[in-house]
């Protein structure tokens, strides 16, 4: 497998290192107190920079899900399964995972899933969805 | 409520559309431009406006002016025009923003005549859906490594869920190719003009990005085309007009009926961009031609047909004529309300609504046969 690899920026860097550590970690607006993601420089509601970032549970419910049958990413041996998973935490936070082709598909959308993390590629992990 | 809209489109040219070609770019964008030229009754010497979208959308694109984009400026040396008075590229801009933007400069007083030129073209030796950089940078960071920003993905996800929340099955699917390939087989430059397409076929093909086959995305081909726009008082004497009644983008979509005074019942026809087959549902619910979630059963019933009571993509779409990223949808709206579309033409043409780009950043512009 050979995903390209995340070239971090300070807003991001926190999402990856926790995720190196098997973590789910995003940053909340502590004026509004929603979630971001993907992590913004400033939350888009309030505009403030003021973002704390947290740890979240990883759980949540399968909102959609695709898998990609042509070599999209060069290396990666097709299929390619995207899910898309709706985080406990906040009704509508919708992140962007991998999964098996062998356990997601088999799945009704709203179904319960646990994100847990690939084995690291040059020091990156990605969060995947599994079957809660 | 903006000021009258009072330009029009008075041309439009359409270069040959092949799927590979041993030609370059720039000798179909030239074809396409001077095909429009001559077509609004003019000479290269009327051009004194430009506006264009270079951006080619694919993964694999190599963004070389004359490989697989056309720029303003390097093509005005090939089309040899030197006293341009307003010309401007629209950085991954749509054709309908094109027009807008063309409308812009008339309106300003900028130019008279704004040439319009969007090309694709099909490399040989590049891989088209596939992006080669083993880095991901910026928002990509969160795109690349999974796979979402290629082969559609992401409207790919977004119609699963929607399949799933309305029912909806890869049969209903099927109609809008199906819709495509009767509508291509009347418009003679369509890459899939004399092929039309059984329900087995379109099943047993390969899959792309599920519930999307290889049939449902648009074909990567090389064309370009053109159109010519004027202040509707300058309407060229031999030109056939079609007038710009109203536009807007996808945070106020509304605004293309509100500044027109055209009620989204007037609309005879719509040419909807249909770059993914479930992309043509979008503006069908979007607009309230359907209910939520019917819109595949408007297309199904035969609604959409051109006996149907709302037309849509009467040349074929993306889908039957190839990629030529939603100009394809200006030319028939200009075709049809200018009276020009030969066999196509449908005797309700007097409104026609053109939507370009995902459901997410589309923008529209309203056609119209009376200024």
């Amino acid at each position: 497998m050979a995903r390209p690899i995340p070239v971090p920026s300070a807003e991001s860097r926190p999402f990856w290192s926790a995720a190196s550590a098997g973590e789910l970690h995003l940053p909340r607006c502590r004026n509004c107190g929603n979630l971001h993601y993907p992590p913004p420089a400033r939350c888009p509601e309030c505009l403030t920079e003021a973002l704390h970032w947290e740890q979240l549970s990883g759980r949540g419910r399968l909102w959609s899900w695709t898998e990609i049958f042509v070599e999209a990413i060069p290396g990666f041996e097709p299929p390619i399964l995207v899910t898309q998973v709706e985080l406990a935490e906040q009704q509508g936070l919708v992140l962007t995972a991998g999964g098996d082709s062998r356990e997601i598909p088999a799945l009704t959308l709203g179904s319960e899933v646990q994100l847990c993390f690939t084995e690291p590629v040059d020091g990156f992990r990605f969060p995947l969805a599994r079957p809660a | 409520m903006r000021e009258k809209a009072t330009t029009a489109m008075v041309g439009f040219g359409t270069s040959e559309i092949t799927r590979y070609s041993d030609r370059g770019m720039t000798a179909f964008a030239l074809e396409a431009a001077l095909a429009a030229i001559a077509d609004a009754g003019l000479t290269r010497e009327d051009v004194d406006g430009y506006i264009g979208t270079p951006w080619a959308t694919n993964q694999g694109a190599v963004h070389a002016h004359g490989a697989d984009e056309i720029c303003y400026r390097p093509f005005l040396k090939a089309l040899g025009i030197e006293h341009l008075r307003y010309g401007a590229d629209l950085y991954k801009g749509f054709p309908t923003d094109m027009v807008v933007a063309a409308a812009h400069a008339l309106l300003a007083g900028e130019c008279r005549y704004v040439l319009g030129v969007r090309a694709l073209y099909n490399l040989k030796g590049v891989d088209y859906a596939t992006s080669a950089s083993r880095q991901a940078w910026g928002d990509d960071q969160f795109v690349q490594p999974y796979g979402l920003g290629t082969v559609g993905a992401r409207f790919a996800t977004r119609i699963r869920r929607y399949m799933e929340r309305w029912g909806v099955s890869r049969h209903d699917l099927f109609e809008v190719i199906a819709l495509s390939r009767r509508n291509a087989a009347r418009n003679p430059v369509a890459i899939w003009r004399n092929r039309q397409i059984s329900l087995d076929e379109y099943l047993d093909a390969p899959m792309v990005a599920s519930p999307h086959c290889l049939f449902d995305c648009d074909i990567p081909v090389c064309g370009a085309m053109a159109f010519v726009m004027s202040r509707s008082s300058d309407v060229p004497s031999a030109a056939a007009p079609a007038f710009l009644k109203g536009w807007s983008g996808h945070q106020r979509p509304w605004d293309v009926f509100d500044d027109s005074g055209v009620s989204a019942q007037d609309v005879d026809q719509c040419q909807l961009y249909d770059g993914f087959s479930s992309m043509v549902y979008e503006w069908l619910e979007g607009f309230r031609w359907c209910e939520e979630g019917q819109a595949w059963k408007f297309i199904r019933d035969g609604h959409a047909d051109v006996d149907g009571c709302l037309p849509v993509n009467t040349f074929g779409g993306s889908l039957g004529e190839g990629r030529l990223h939603g100009m394809g949808h200006v030319r028939e709206g200009y075709l049809q309300t200018a009276g020009k579309a030969g066999e196509r033409q449908l005797s309700a043409s007097d409104h026609c609504l053109v939507q370009v780009g995902p459901y997410d950043s589309s923008s529209f512009v309203l056609l119209c046969r009376e200024p």
